[in-house]
């Protein structure tokens, strides 16, 4: 009974959503006297599969080339396949992310295994079987998910787990595996590759998230937004109404057709709160809610709110916070 | 025809999110600057920061 891990990296770092799922996976590995391992795809990745084993991995299978330098779908997948085969594991976790919740459904496809997405919480059932929560219709209903077969498989959503402490006193033991692209896998091939990122923290790896919406008025109206994250070394949301204005890349987007996040404090200025919105947000731990609506439905989900101009609160709220935290 | 595979997962049952521990509390009065200053407060208390 073992556990096999998706270890999701991007230019030889790890996403700490990885180390999050590894670290529940070291717990119901322990509940099932069974080990834990790794899979790390990409190329020159050495340095991650060793910190894999000091976040709790016993085993990491490598596949590491010049074919996996970036992400490819069918690639991936046919090496996450190769993992399966080589682990032959009874529970598998990779990240509900891009570029990795696509490889996770094809590999799972591919190697006949049942799968739950978007999975926030997991446990085992008496009898040392996965049970699985994911949130369904917007996050309006919570499903339990069983699986039937041999292998179970989850996609986890970030921060479902917290993040263990490595130990790098922790040994283990990194296998390389081969892998043959054949198909569609070998027969695409990127040209070129223009990242998206925009050197601002992730949203779904902050421990806050100061978002604001079409209450901003325009891209300027992110100035006090980002001011107030920077000094709560948070980041940056937007709602789709904002992207879609075309005042902040869509990487910020947080939402349905977004990203989901799960921050310890998130502050929303100016969103009303569309479900669409409030399907990748009502997962953080505190909310805090700005609009001059009263009415408006992201109160609904707050802990505390202001009824009040975003414009006059949040400069406000960085000079309190500026304060108080002494910076 | 193909027919379908069975499924490899089941949903056992459903239910409604856990409900939030407290309905929204509103900071009320005073200036957006005192606003602002009770609820930095309040989360500093709250251990949300």
């Amino acid at each position: 009974m073992g556990i096999l891990v998706y270890v999701d990296q991007y230019e030889g770092v790890a996403k700490p959503v990885s180390w999050e799922m590894l670290g529940k996976a070291r717990e119901l590995a322990g509940r099932l006297d069974g080990q834990v391992a790794a899979v790390v795809i990409g190329q020159g990745v050495g340095e991650v599969a060793q910190q894999a084993i000091a976040y709790g991995a016993d085993k990491v299978f490598v596949v590491d080339g010049p074919d996996f330098a970036r992400y490819r779908n069918a690639a991936y997948a046919a090496a996450f396949k190769a993992a399966i085969d080589a682990a032959q594991p009874s529970i598998i976790f990779a990240p509900a992310v891009t570029g990795a919740r696509d490889v996770a459904a094809m590999a799972a496809a591919m190697a006949d295994i049942g799968m739950a997405a978007e999975v926030v919480s997991v446990d085992l059932d008496a009898d040392g079987n996965l049970v699985a929560e994911r949130p369904i219709f917007a996050g309006a209903i919570v499903a339990t998910v069983t699986f039937k077969g041999k292998a179970q498989m989850a996609t986890v959503r970030v921060r479902s787990f917290p993040m263990p402490e490595p130990d790098a006193s922790r040994t283990g033991k990194i296998t390389p595996l081969e892998v043959a692209l054949t198909g569609a896998a070998a027969a695409e091939e990127i040209i070129g590759f223009e990242s998206m990122e925009t050197g601002e923290l992730d949203v779904q790896n902050a421990g806050i998230v100061v978002a604001a919406g079409r209450g901003v008025k325009g891209p300027e109206g992110f100035d006090p937004i980002r001011s107030l994250a920077r000094v709560l070394g948070g980041a940056v949301g937007a709602s789709r109404a904002a992207v879609d204005a075309g005042w902040i890349p869509y990487v910020h987007q947080i939402g349905q057709t977004g990203k989901t996040v799960r921050p310890d404090l998130y502050i929303a200025a100016g969103i009303s709160g569309a479900i669409q919105h409030m399907a990748g947000m009502t997962g953080s731990k505190t909310i805090v809610a700005i609009n001059k609506d009263k009415d408006a439905p992201i109160f609904s989900v707050a802990r505390y709110g202001i009824v009040g101009d975003l414009f006059e609160v949040v400069p406000a709220l960085e000079k309190a916070f500026r304060e108080r935290l002494g910076k | 025809m193909t027919p379908c595979p069975p499924p490899k997962t089941k949903f056992s049952h459903s239910s409604k999110p856990p409900a939030a521990a407290s309905k929204v509390e509103f900071i009320q009065g005073g200036s957006p600057a005192e606003q602002a200053a009770a609820l930095v407060d309040k989360l500093i208390a709250d251990k949300a920061i």
